[in-house]
């Protein structure tokens, strides 16, 4: 059957669908169907122009890593389908997915450098643009050390990207000022698995959900963030007749998913966790034997949980002890149990403690180096694992090496045939005290590229201030106006996903090729061709000879020989046929690995896990009578970040066109606030104005608002104008997910 | 035999839903003052007044347009109890119907804006085992028909429902 006479026939359903409807109910109408022509209009309409020819290609948002072909025609992107022979996604997308092609021909593309001039911007030429950052740089560099300039990128570039910034911040210029918006999100829980394994090492694979016979999964929404993740998790748990526990202070559609929801109060994880653990213990329901083989420090934790008792924990938690000793019987019975976290305990003052008291329960019931078990984190950037690999951090090199140690260092500068002095001893800045370092005036200049902390960052009133601050600032970026731009003084035209070719991580370690697919627009280039320039004017021609992103690749390469990342066995030939094939793949023979560590030999201290004894901690900022609601933040399933992306998808936008704030109906009774109302919230550091939605998803005593409206949708929409400028004591990962408000009628 | 002319011309002139609440159609249109007062209120500018037809002036919502988010302002401020002031679980202004052809999540993609975006969330449409959207006590509400991404639309309304009918009369 053609596919028109496919469309004719389910048209004809519907029509037949139609009638027997209409017949049901006498003449009632049927809504959203023009009975004369609108549909039929419709059906027929062709939506774009067919594709000429397809590249294959991974989905750009989420860490799941979908594999997508690109269909271009006459030179533009026209249609994006899911890759029917994908390992992930087998043909599948989530509703971002399927809307690839609206983010890339938008009315506010960056077409040409710009300047700053006076209040507004002037096009420049190419030429003109990189030779003033170059040149600014230098003298900025000269004059103040190099530790005065430094960069800021996404978590959702690819590797040869990153790989470029690394070699030209820390090998060139050298200053270790290279950090990630990853901050923002999986900092924390980076941290936390470092602390615990002893070494960066993400250890499950998508395949361990159909293994598993309990999901235990906290703080994380996957049915939002991770939509095909989930549905792959919905099957398994289904064909497995498997449990799913959910720990979340909002009723989230994966906790409405789930068998049992544990409701706690924001911010109170660690005694949950330290309580399920006493239980474990004092039940007998722990291999004390193998668990004193598996890991360091069990006695201590042993010795540290017996004061939170059940009784302990759900005064604290508001759950009540049968919810507590029941979810560690469950977990002490499962046959095989996946853990998975998500910003609900990154996003927090003590998101490291949240993330090893988790990881200890995996960890004492023998829950790891077993298929269909152990810690599983999906990272919420596209890119997120390749950050951590090529070590586009202010304390990495490239192969997960720490830039603290001499010989990673020398290693490094051989590959990268630079000075081993040149590479800075000292971790680099984090954002935090990038932002802070401006403020006092030790960071004179900043290059962002496709990063938007003015949007993202906690407390937008003080990072608009301290952006203003910046001596010179580069914005490198493929929209513009977006809420950071607007500070820059030379605006650089990147290049957006398809217009630019590379390879990308997936949350599971799988590599996965993109190619390009299409020119950028204008004058738009591909984004490491722009830092590359700048280098070579900068006088690093000889650092960078690439003429192709595989050239790239390959260096990369050699960097990750002997390192827990080793993808030497790949090439960009054979990832076309090997789809998200997962490191280590050390040889061209080796077919991935898709479980890390089934020898139970551990990167830590005697090759063991590290266990933690932790102690809760409240908030920066308690709720108190002024402000008396926890102010949590977070996604929703139609939005991306800071929308410069999705906020031009009719869509998607018609979905979620503003910010809401979800309020418990108690607490709206109190503050005589009904639905649909608009509600000013407001905050020691800002106010912003939004709409109620009135609802018990959201805990007693607590409000819920998206996080991706910066202050371009309306200087009043800007949730971070509320949140507290708090972070994590180890990751400096910002606690967006708690702070003190209070809310009125506007 | 006339009054089922007068409708028949009514829905293909006008396809759209009365607010939440409403009378049905014959008392409807026998008690509304059409002050216009619902269209005031409605903080979503949901509802408009028909500009023409036999329902000339009175309250009417394209959900294609801006559907109701069932926040049940308007039965509060009508004069003549031409909205009745109920719960929104019994807003009864219609009952949608999902077209499994068209729906991604049914032919196995994944969206579910319309369970996602639904004012009466795990009510009126629930999510079955793999993910599916199912419509259950749905009131008619049009916000799964608006936030629908596919073309056509896989979601069609009905203007009539179990709650609607509600004493013995029947919709229009």
């Amino acid at each position: 059957m053609s596919k028109k006479d496919e469309k004719n026939v389910s048209m004809q359903l519907d029509r037949r669908e139609f009638i027997k409807l209409s017949a049901a109910v006498g003449a009632a109408t049927i809504v959203g169907y023009d009975p004369v022509f609108g549909t039929i209009r419709e059906a027929f309409a062709e939506d774009a122009p067919k594709a000429e020819k397809w590249f294959m290609s991974v989905c750009p948002y989420c860490g799941t890593g979908c594999g997508v072909n690109v269909g271009v025609a006459k030179g533009k992107v026209v249609a994006v389908k899911g890759m029917e022979d994908h390992p992930i996604n087998k043909g599948e997308l989530c509703i971002l997915g399927k809307n690839l092609v609206g983010m890339l021909y938008t009315k506010d593309r960056l077409v040409s450098p710009m300047k700053k001039d006076g209040s507004g911007f002037k096009k420049i030429g190419w030429d003109e643009a990189t030779a003033t950052v170059a040149g600014r740089f230098k003298e900025i560099m000269e004059k103040n050390g190099p530790d005065s300039v430094a960069m800021y990128i996404s978590a959702s570039e690819y590797i040869e990207e990153y790989y470029v910034y690394n070699k030209f911040v820390k090998g060139c210029l050298g200053t270790n000022n290279l950090e990630s918006s990853a901050r923002l999100c999986w900092a924390s829980g980076v941290v936390g698995i470092v602390k615990a394994f002893g070494a960066d090492s993400p250890p499950c694979a998508f395949e361990d959900l159909e293994l598993a016979d309990l999901f235990f999964v906290a703080g994380y929404n996957p049915s939002s963030s991770k939509p095909i993740f989930f549905k792959r998790l919905m099957k398994a748990k289904k064909d497995s007749k498997a449990t799913m526990i959910v720990v979340d202070p909002r009723k989230t559609d994966t906790a409405r998913k789930a068998d049992v929801h544990l409701q706690i109060k924001p911010g109170t994880d660690v005694v949950l966790y330290n309580a399920i653990t006493n239980v474990l213990i004092n039940e007998g329901l722990v291999n004390e034997e193998e668990a004193r083989k598996l890991t360091n420090n069990y006695d201590k934790l042993k010795e540290h949980v017996q004061k939170s008792t059940p009784k302990y924990a759900s005064e604290v938690t508001g759950l009540t002890e049968k919810e507590i000793t029941d979810t560690a019987r469950t977990i002490g019975k499962a046959k095989a149990a996946l853990f998975m976290w998500g910003q609900g305990l990154n996003q927090s003052r003590i998101g490291t403690r949240k993330v090893t008291s988790l990881l200890n329960i995996p960890f004492i019931t023998g829950n790891i180096g077993r298929p269909g078990a152990g810690p599983f984190a999906v990272t919420g950037q596209s890119t997120a694992m390749s950050l951590r690999e090529v070590g586009g951090l202010p304390h990495l090199l490239p192969g997960f090496r720490a830039v603290a140690d001499e010989k990673f260092r020398a290693d490094v500068a051989a590959i990268w045939s630079v000075d081993a002095k040149k590479i800075a001893p000292k971790p680099g800045k984090t954002i935090v005290d990038i932002m802070k370092g401006i403020e006092a005036g030790e960071i004179k200049a900043l290059w962002i590229i496709h990063s938007n902390p003015a949007a993202t960052f906690p407390d937008t009133k003080w990072v608009r201030e301290t952006l203003k601050k910046t001596e010179f600032l580069v914005v490198q970026d493929c929209y513009h106006p977006t809420e950071t731009s607007n500070y820059a003084h030379i605006l650089l035209p990147g290049a957006q996903w398809s217009e630019k070719g590379g390879t990308m991580t997936n949350g599971e370690r799988g590599l996965n090729l993109i190619e390009q697919a299409v020119a950028p627009p204008g004058e738009a280039r591909p984004d490491l061709e722009i830092v590359m320039d700048v280098a070579r004017k900068m006088g690093f021609e000889k650092e960078f000879p690439y003429k192709k992103t595989e050239e790239i690749f390959e260096e990369f390469k050699t960097c990750t020989k002997g390192r827990p990342n080793d993808i030497n066995g790949l090439t960009y030939e054979r990832l076309r046929k090997d789809k998200g094939i997962q490191w280590p793949v050390p040889t061209a023979e080796h077919m991935g690995t898709k479980r890390r560590f089934m020898d139970r030999k551990f990167p830590g201290a005697e090759g063991k896990l590290n266990l933690h004894a932790n102690d809760h901690l409240e908030p920066a900022e308690v709720i108190d009578g002024e402000f008396p609601l926890f102010l949590i933040t977070g996604l929703v399933n139609e939005q991306f970040h800071s929308r410069t992306r999705t906020g031009k998808i009719d869509v998607l936008n018609k979905a979620v066109s503003e910010p809401f704030i979800e309020i418990h109906p108690d607490d709206a009774k109190k503050n005589k606030v009904k639905e649909s109302d608009m509600v000013k919230v407001s905050s020691r550091r800002g106010s912003a104005t939004v709409r109620a939605t009135i609802t018990d998803s959201i805990i007693k005593g607590a409000v819920f608002i998206p996080y991706h409206f910066g202050y371009l949708a309306g200087e009043d929409k800007a949730v971070n104008n509320l949140t507290n400028r708090s972070f994590d004591e180890a990751a400096k990962q910002p606690e967006y997910k708690a702070c003190a408000v209070k809310i009125k009628k506007a | 035999m006339l009054s089922f002319l007068t409708s028949l011309f009514a829905s293909l002139t006008a396809p759209s839903l009365r607010p939440p609440g409403a009378l049905n159609e014959k008392r409807l249109l026998a008690t509304c003052i059409k002050c216009g007062r619902c269209m005031e209120v409605c903080p979503y500018k949901s509802i408009t007044l028909a500009d023409w037809g036999p329902r000339y002036g009175t309250p009417v919502i394209d959900p294609l347009k801006m559907p109701c988010y069932l926040c049940m302002k308007c039965p509060e401020v009508c004069p003549t109890g031409s909205l009745r002031k109920v719960k929104k679980e019994e807003a009864g202004m219609g009952l949608a119907h999902i077209v499994k052809d068209t729906c991604l999540s049914w032919q196995g993609d994944i969206c579910n804006l319309c369970y996602k975006r639904c004012p009466l969330k795990d009510k009126a449409i629930t999510l079955d085992d793999d993910l599916r959207p199912v419509i259950e006590d749905c009131v008619g509400c049009g916000v799964c028909l608006y936030v629908c991404p596919t073309k056509p639309k896989s979601i069609l309304i009905k203007t009539y429902s179990p709650q609607r009918r509600g004493g013995a009369e029947q919709n229009i």
